[in-house]
């Protein structure tokens, strides 16, 4: 393991970053036309076809999320979408909503395009990878979908339409017992004589009521108790089962009491009404209790399922998820699209920039990202040079050093990267090391040599680029002189001073736009880590703001999707 | 083939003029350069680090020491210059004060004259004004500004420690952090 292996930059993105990158890729993959969200036309489901709609949803409840499994490039997303099948042959079925969970096992590559991108790909992926779990799929209860199977059943069954039964026991007397004729009607809408039509009111998810209207003849042998039209309203039950893969209306559940009945001209004696409601429940109950129940058919939760897989499969071979595009450098810039991928310990995507080529051992690059968003390693060949900054011109006469009145020729002044550790410092440093000659009245010149520890404080110039400036150590120390030449001023020779610029790119497009932000340098003796924060500006959030035309794209110009 | 450089000569160095010090001062550095742990010291204070190499020193040999090196030419001509510009500030200001200024004519400067409003640390002594705080008030008029930038030229470029701060510099109590050692050209 080493900083840099045989590169002089490798850039790490842990995996709370990728995360980051994930998300913003997913809640920008429907405007931007991104592969995940679509709908195939024709999906055989078991005997049925049907149209399957996806696309990712719940993205800010539950932030769709992935790992780096152990080989190397490997990645597994998890995803969370919403699945809408509506099957071609029951049209009244309506739309079912399914919402599945999956993993999507696959790659990170690095693509042939000029510059190249980084994405992750799904090609080898299997129904049985999937860990699909299918939720939901609640049937939405409409008229539309009981009522022609009601219809159907009136036809199939004609003693629903005319019904006579006599020497029916009437208690209201006088005579001892009736005829009484029943006539329920289903008439098609706008046919000649219209009497009325059979219809469905959905109740809740579970219950309709079938409003059947007719007409109720009471005839004793002396006279007519009853004769009027009337509506028989039936509650029923409704069974969604889908494991069968039905929905079926439960006629042979039917009571009495699920009965209601209203007469539009009441015989006037409460008596008769009684008695006449009483009997037509009961018969109605049991007329529609002997009936078979009206059943749609449906696939099978087993089939949905397969179907679904099914189709992850077909969309996770077109599927492109963005994750780093890296801008063509800028003369002088540290040529980012050299990026070589590796994964690392299932904890950071790294990013290997510019192979050395001097003979050093490829090796594992280290984790040296923490906390932060990103972590940057620069190689001690690339550092050293820019610390150049911080020293060479301090070299020479400093006439009226800091003021004191004394001049100071400094002689040589150098630094080295150091570990932790290294000097006595719990941190790692650059250990700065030099001679001065100070100029004094009446006595030979003293030679000063010095030496001390300098940490890095990172910023970013106005083009972007990162910088280091020196903050010399042992501030603190006990510092008793309180003239100006304090021989420990002589650390104001560093202090404060900038290294060459590093041109390393801040702005990466990728997903929208990313900002690196530097926030803190570590030194080691084999280079430093600048670790920084990431910020994602999604397109969705730029177009908002109306600064689209400013950066550059990914989506639409690069995505393959837009 | 070099020349082995002659050690420094045994017994008391004594200087009691400033040509004595012109004489010794090639087996003084000799004998810092041997003994680089009381060498560092002169930045502590000179006078005693050249008595723990038992060089003894007049009265007005130290003095010439002390101000030769508090007070490099560049820093007194600084001085005189400031010296003589207050007293023209302070004047076309309608007041006389002699410079340096005692804690009551400072504050009457600042507080008074100027009409600057005193800091919060400095409410405790109403009217007076310690010369280590005219920095605090430097912003707010060019006259204080100059002021105190005279206060800390007079100081000198270099404040020598005490006796006592001396021993615990040598002890190792004490540190200057980032110097390693000083030699002398001989």
């Amino acid at each position: 393991m080493s900083l840099t292996s045989c590169y002089r930059y490798i850039l790490e993105f842990p995996v709370a970053t990728l995360n980051k990158l994930y998300q913003a890729a997913m809640s920008e993959s429907g405007p931007a036309g991104m592969a995940v969200t679509k709908t195939w036309d024709n999906v055989p489901i078991a005997g049925y076809t049907a149209t399957v709609s996806v696309r990712p949803t719940d993205l800010d409840t539950n932030p769709p999320t992935l790992v780096l499994p152990p080989p190397d490039l490997a990645v597994k997303p998890h995803v969370r979408m919403r699945v809408e099948v509506s099957i071609s042959e029951v049209p009244e079925l309506g739309q079912i909503v399914y919402t599945v969970e999956f993993d999507l096992p696959g790659v990170f590559v690095k693509t042939a395009d000029a510059p190249p991108r980084l994405q992750m790909v799904f090609p080898a992926v299997t129904a049985g990878a999937l860990n699909l779990t299918v939720t939901g799929g609640d049937i939405p209860l409409t008229p539309e979908l009981v009522e022609p199977r009601i219809h159907a059943l009136y036809q199939a069954n004609p003693s629903l339409a005319h019904n006579v039964q006599n020497n029916v026991p009437w208690p209201p007397g006088p005579d001892a017992s009736v005829q009484v004729t029943t006539d329920i009607y289903d008439d098609a809408e706008g046919s000649p004589g219209f009497r009325g039509r059979i219809t469905v009111v959905v109740l809740d998810a579970t219950h309709i009521l079938i409003k059947l209207p007719g007409h109720f003849r009471v005839q004793g042998i002396s006279s007519t108790y009853m004769d009027t039209d009337m509506e028989v309203d039936v509650k029923v039950a409704v069974e969604v089962d889908i494991a069968l893969g039905r929905v079926r209306a439960r006629l042979d559940q039917v009571l009495q009491a699920d009965i209601a009945i209203t007469f539009a001209t009441p015989s006037g004696n409460p008596l008769y009404d009684a008695g006449a409601k009483f009997i037509l429940a009961q018969q109605m109950a049991s007329r529609l209790r002997a009936m078979t129940d009206p059943e749609v058919a449906i696939p099978t939760g087993v089939q949905i399922h397969d179907a679904v897989a099914d189709r992850i499969v077909v969309l996770a071979g077109d599927l492109r998820v963005p994750v780093f595009t890296p801008p063509a450098p800028a003369a002088g810039e540290v040529d980012f699209t050299t990026f070589v991928p590796t994964t690392v310990n299932g904890q950071v995507l790294a990013l290997q920039v510019l192979p050395r080529n001097d003979g050093t051992l490829c090796d594992p690059p280290d984790v040296f990202t923490g906390t932060s968003d990103f972590s940057i390693a620069v190689a001690a060949i690339e550092v050293q040079p820019k610390l150049q900054g911080l020293t060479q011109g301090q070299l020479g006469m400093h006439n009226d050093f800091a003021g004191s009145g004394h001049d100071v020729d400094v002689k040589t002044l150098d630094g080295t990267l150091s570990d932790p550790g290294d000097h006595s410092q719990t941190d790692g440093h650059i250990w700065i090391s030099g001679s001065a000659d100070v100029s004094v009245d009446c006595w030979p010149d003293p030679t000063i040599h010095f030496s001390g520890p300098v940490f890095l404080d990172p910023h970013t110039d106005p083009d972007g680029k990162l910088f280091l400036t020196a903050r010399a150590g042992n501030f603190d120390a006990d510092k008793p002189c309180c003239g100006n030449v304090d021989p420990d001023t002589i650390k104001t020779l560093v202090a404060g001073q900038e290294s060459d610029r590093f041109a390393l790119p801040t702005g990466f497009s990728g997903v929208g736009q990313l900002t690196l932000t530097f926030t803190t340098a570590r030194i080691f003796a084999a280079g430093i880590v600048v670790d920084g924060t990431l910020g994602v500006i999604t397109s969705h959030e730029l177009n908002a703001a109306g600064v689209r035309s400013s950066v550059d794209w990914w989506f639409g110009e690069q995505a393959g999707g837009g | 083939m070099s020349k082995r450089p002659r050690p420094a000569p045994k017994g008391t160095i004594r200087v009691e003029t400033e040509r004595d010090l012109r004489r010794h001062v090639r087996a003084i550095s000799k004998r810092l350069n041997e003994n680089p742990d009381i060498a560092r010291l002169v930045f502590v204070n000179p006078i005693l680090a050249l008595q723990d190499l038992d060089v003894e020193l007049t009265a007005d040999v130290k003095k010439h020491i002390m101000e030769a090196l508090r007070f490099p030419p560049r820093l007194r001509e600084r001085k005189a210059v400031l010296e003589q510009e207050l007293h023209g500030d302070i004047g076309e200001l309608g007041v006389r004060m002699r410079l340096p200024l005692s804690p009551a004519q400072r504050g009457r400067l600042l507080f008074e004259v100027l009409s600057l409003e005193p800091l919060k640390e400095d409410a405790g002594s109403p009217g007076r004004l310690p010369p280590g705080r005219t920095p605090a008030y430097a912003e707010l008029h060019p006259v204080v500004a100059k002021l105190a930038e005279y206060e800390r030229v007079r100081q000198g470029s270099v404040v020598f420690q005490s006796k006592t701060s001396y021993q615990a510099f040598k002890r190792g109590e004490k540190v200057h952090a980032w110097l390693d050692r000083v030699t002398f050209d001989v």
